[in-house]
C-alpha cells in the first residue's frame, strides 16, 4: 500500500492569489492513499524541500506529488529531495498548478477546483508509478566539429588544449570559412585575415586536431558518448602527404575561366586550385566537373610539371569512420543571392553587388585588388548607394521574418571603407531601422554618420533603374516626407543571412532539429543556448541564426566547455523513462521503428520484435503512439499511468 | 478585386511610396495611407486625394515585404467613401460626354472608371 505526501505550493503570490492553497493542502489529506499533506510558501527554497524530506523519513512515505509549477522547472529539484530521503527519484510527481491553473485563470473557485482535479490526478499517477534506475553508457574520448568557419575553428582549438582530440569536417578544399572573405572586421576596422590566419594555422598544426578538408558527413549512428561518423573524403586527385603547395600545377592549368566561389564569381580560377593564397592546408585539389584530363582524357599538364608526383588522378572518394562522444554543428551560414528582386537589377547590372561580393572587391587580395572599381566598365563610381534588409525582416515569399543582425554593422563599415580610401565618393545608405546593438557599436555607426560623412536616409528602395549606366535608385525619404532620385555609380545590397542551403539535410542525419527558417534549434532559448535538443550534439556560430564573429567565438567557447563536460566524465548517466517494448505484444509490424526520429528502435531478427536502444531513445513517446498494439510504452509515463490520472480527474 | 490585407504588420520601410508611380500626384503616400488606417484615423485618409490617385496598379502590392499591400487599404477607403449616399463622382449620364469629347477614348477605360469612381 502506497504512503503518499502532497505538498501544496504557494510561489508567493503567484499560485496563492488565485488558488486557495490551504483549503488544496486540506483536501489531499482526503485523497486515497495520502498519509499527508501540507502547504508552504516557497517549496524549492532549502527550507521547503527539508520539509519535504522531513515528512518522507517521518511518516514513512513511499511516494510524493508536489503541486507548484511546470516540471520543466523544478521536477529535478524535487526528485533529488525525494532521492536524498531515500524514495526513488522517480517516486516523485509534480501537479503544474502554476502554468497549468494559476497564472491562466482569474476566478479563484474555478482554478481552485481545478488545482484539486491536477493533484488528485498526480497523487493516482504516483500510486501506479515504478522505482526507476537510469542506466549507464561510455564516452569516446574523441570530438566532431561539422564546418571550418571561425566558429569551429575556435570550437576546435578549445578542446584540443584542454587535451582532448578533436576532427574537423569541411566541405571545401579549405578551412577559413566566410571571415575568410571579410576585408575588415567591425567594429575595431582590423584585417580578418590578420586574425583569422594565426587561427587557421594553429588548428592546422595542434597535435589533438586531425582536419578534413573537401569532405562531407554522410551518415551519423549512436547517441551522446558513442557517436559513429561517417566521413567522405572527396577525391581531391592530389596526394596530401607529398603535395608541397609550391603552385606550379595551377600556373600551368590551362583551364582558366571557372568562376571562383571564394571571390563570389568575380575573378576565375583555374581546374586545380586552392581557393585563396592563405589557405589550410595549401594543398590544391582538381574540380572534376572542369579538368579536360577528368572529363575527356589528355592534357595532364599538372601531373607533366609536378616534380613531386602528387598529382593522383585516379584518386576516388574515400570514406572515413570513426567513433566520436560529441558532435559539434558549426556549419555557418551563406547571404541570400536576391535574384528574386528584379526590381533591384541583381543579376542584369554589373554594378548590383551583394555585401559579400563588395566585400571581395574591396579586399586587397581580391578581384581588382582593392581598387574600388565598376565591374561593368571598370570607372571609380561617384556615388555608392547601400540598401539594407533585401530579404530580411520580410513576411511575403521572397524574404525570410528574421532581421539578420550583422548587415546594419557591416554596411557601417563598408560605407567607412570608401569614404577612408575615397573621400570624394557620396555615400548613403538606405535604411529601414538601424539595429547597433553591442559593444562599441552604436559609436561605430555614428561615426560614419558624423565623422565621415555618410548619409543615412529612412527608406528602402522602391527599385533601381538602369540609365546609361547611371543607377536610379527611386527611394521615399520618410523623414523628408518626400519622393527622391539617387544616382548612383554602384548598388550595394545588404542580403540576408541564410542556414546553408543543405543545412535541414545534414540535422536529418545528426537527428537535430532545424527550425522554420532551417537554422538549428537550442534545446532551451535562454537557458541552453548552445545545445540542440538531441543529447550530445552542440552548436556554435550562424547555423543557429544570424549572429556576427564577437558572438560566434563566444559561442564556439561556450560549446567547447559543453563538449568537455561530455568529454571528461567515464560514463554517461541516461534517462530512464525510455520507451520500452513488451515482446509478448509485439507483433513486429515495425510502425515504431520508421515513426522513431532518433533511430533508437530495430526490429529484432530472431524474434521479431522490437528493440529500443535505451541510450538512443530521447522518450518523446511517437512509438508508443504508432504502436496499435499497446507493445510500446515510456516508463514513467505508461499508457496505465496517463489513464490513471485522467481516470482521477474525470471522477465526479 | 481584393487581396488579403494586414496593415498592423506594416513596418514602415516605405517601399510602397518608392514604388508607387503616382506618389507624386498624392497628397497621402501609401506608407502614410497604411499608417492612418492603423491608427484609425479615418477622416484623414477618407479627405485625400489618394484614393482617388491610386492607380490600383498593385506595384505596391507586389513588392510589400510584410503583406500589407496598401493597395488593398487604399481600395477599401475608397469603396467606404462610394458607398455613402452622394459619394459619387461621375454618374451614368456622364458617359455620352465623355465618348463625345474623345472618340479615341477606350471603351474598357470608361467601364472601369464607372466601377472606379460610382
Amino acid at each position: 500500500m502506497e504512503k503518499i505526501g502532497v505538498f501544496v505550493c504557494h510561489c508567493g503570490t503567484n499560485i496563492a492569489a488565485t488558488v486557495d492553497v490551504k483549503g488544496l493542502a486540506d483536501q489531499a489529506g482526503d485523497m486515497p492513499g495520502v498519509a499527508f499533506s501540507c502547504d508552504y510558501p516557497y517549496l524549492c527554497s532549502e527550507a521547503g524541500q527539508k520539509i519535504v524530506r522531513d515528512a518522507i523519513k517521518e511518516h514513512n512515505l513511499t511516494g510524493i506529488a508536489i503541486a507548484a509549477c511546470s516540471p520543466s522547472m523544478h521536477e529535478a529539484t524535487f526528485r533529488a529531495a525525494a532521492a536524498e530521503a531515500g524514495i526513488n527519484p522517480y517516486m516523485a510527481e509534480i501537479a503544474n498548478i502554476r502554468e497549468h491553473c494559476s497564472w491562466v485563470h482569474t476566478n479563484k473557485d474555478e482554478a481552485t477546483s481545478k488545482a484539486e482535479s491536477l493533484t488528485n490526478a498526480a497523487v493516482a499517477k504516483v500510486h501506479k508509478n515504478k522505482p526507476l534506475t537510469p542506466g549507464t553508457s561510455g564516452v569516446t574520448k574523441r570530438a566532431l566539429v561539422i564546418g571550418g568557419g571561425i566558429a569551429g575553428i575556435q570550437t576546435a582549438l578549445d578542446i584540443a588544449e584542454a587535451g582532448y582530440k578533436v576532427d574537423i569536417v569541411e566541405r571545401t578544399p579549405s578551412i577559413g570559412g566566410v571571415m575568410a572573405q571579410l576585408d575588415k572586421t567591425f567594429p575595431t576596422l582590423d584585417c580578418a585575415a590578420c586574425i583569422l590566419t594565426p587561427k587557421m594555422v594553429d588548428a592546422a598544426r595542434h597535435k589533438n586536431i586531425e582536419i578534413f578538408t573537401y569532405s562531407e558527413v554522410d551518415e551519423v549512428s549512436g547517441f551522446i558518448g558513442s557517436f559513429s561518423v561517417k566521413i567522405r573524403k572527396k577525391a581531391r586527385f592530389v596526394d596530401e602527404e607529398t603535395c608541397t603547395g609550391c603552385g606550379v600545377c595551377m600556373e600551368k592549368c590551362p583551364i582558366k575561366k571557372i568562376p571562383s566561389e571564394f571571390d563570389e564569381a568575380l575573378a576565375n580560377r583555374t581546374a586545380i586550385y586552392t581557393p585563396f593564397a592563405q589557405a589550410v592546408p595549401n594543398i590544391p585539389v582538381i574540380d572534376k566537373n572542369a579538368c579536360i584530363k577528368l572529363k575527356a582524357g589528355g592534357c595532364g599538364l599538372c601531373a607533366k610539371v609536378c616534380d613531386l608526383n602528387a598529382i593522383e588522378f585516379e584518386q576516388e572518394d574515400k570514406t572515413v569512420e570513426r567513433d566520436y562522444g560529441v558532435i559539434i554543428v558549426a556549419t555557418g551560414f551563406s547571404p541570400m543571392k536576391p535574384y528574386k528582386y528584379g526590381e533591384y537589377l541583381y543579376g542584369e547590372s554589373k554594378d548590383v553587388l551583394t555585401s559579400l561580393e563588395f566585400e571581395r572587391l574591396m579586399n586587397a587580395a581580391g578581384p581588382t585588388g582593392g581598387v574600388l572599381k565598376r565591374l561593368s566598365d571598370g570607372e571609380k563610381p561617384r556615388s555608392v548607394v547601400f540598401i539594407q534588409c533585401v530579404g530580411s525582416r520580410g513576411l511575403d515569399e521572397r524574404s525570410n521574418p528574421y532581421c539578420s543582425k550583422i548587415c546594419c554593422m557591416y554596411t557601417a563599415k563598408h560605407a567607412m571603407l570608401i569614404k577612408e580610401k575615397y573621400p570624394d565618393t557620396d555615400v548613403t545608405v538606405l535604411y529601414i531601422d538601424v539595429r547597433t546593438a553591442g559593444k562599441n557599436f552604436d559609436e561605430f555607426y555614428r561615426r560614419a554618420a558624423e565623422n565621415y560623412g555618410v548619409k543615412y536616409i529612412k527608406g528602402q528602395a522602391g527599385k533601381i533603374v538602369n540609365a546609361d549606366g547611371v543607377l536610379r535608385v527611386a527611394v521615399y525619404d520618410m523623414l523628408e516626407n518626400e519622393s527622391i532620385t539617387l544616382e548612383a555609380g554602384m548598388v550595394v545590397l545588404a542580403t540576408s543571412a541564410e542556414p546553408k542551403s543543405d543545412a535541414k539535410n545534414l540535422g536529418k542525419v545528426l537527428s537535430a532539429s532545424v527550425d522554420t527558417n532551417k537554422f538549428f534549434t537550442e534545446a532551451h532559448p535562454k537557458l541552453r543556448p548552445v545545445e540542440s535538443p538531441t543529447a550530445g550534439i552542440l552548436l556554435a556560430g550562424a547555423c543557429q541564426g544570424p549572429r556576427d564573429i564577437p558572438e560566434t567565438v563566444a559561442q564556439a567557447g561556450a560549446a567547447a566547455i559543453k563538449a568537455l563536460g561530455i568529454l571528461s566524465k567515464d560514463e554517461i548517466v541516461g534517462n530512464p523513462c525510455v520507451s520500452s517494448s513488451d515482446e509478448t505484444l509485439c507483433n513486429g509490424c515495425g510502425a515504431c521503428v520508421h515513426m522513431c526520429p532518433y533511430q533508437a528502435i530495430s526490429i529484432n531478427d530472431d524474434r521479431n520484435t522490437s528493440a529500443v536502444n535505451e541510450a538512443i531513445c530521447q522518450g518523446c513517446g511517437a512509438c508508443a503512439v504508432a504502436c496499435t498494439n499497446g507493445a510500446m510504452d515510456i516508463r514513467g509515463f505508461s499508457n496505465l499511468q496517463i489513464l490513471a490520472g485522467i481516470e482521477a480527474i474525470c471522477k465526479p | 478585386m481584393s487581396i488579403k490585407t494586414k496593415p498592423i504588420q506594416c513596418m514602415a520601410c516605405g517601399r510602397c511610396s518608392a514604388s508607387c508611380p503616382a506618389r507624386g500626384i498624392m497628397d497621402v503616400p501609401p506608407h502614410k495611407f497604411v499608417k492612418y488606417t492603423n491608427e484609425k484615423r479615418t477622416e484623414e485618409c477618407a479627405s485625400s486625394n489618394t484614393i482617388r490617385n491610386c492607380l490600383s496598379c498593385y506595384t505596391c502590392a507586389a513588392r510589400c515585404p510584410r503583406g500589407v499591400g496598401p493597395v488593398a487599404v487604399i481600395n477599401e477607403a475608397r469603396l467606404a467613401v462610394l458607398r455613402k449616399i452622394g459619394g459619387e463622382i461621375m454618374s451614368q449620364d456622364d458617359v455620352p460626354n465623355l465618348i463625345l469629347n474623345d472618340e479615341n477614348i477606350p471603351q474598357q477605360l470608361i467601364v472601369a472608371a464607372m466601377r472606379k469612381y460610382r
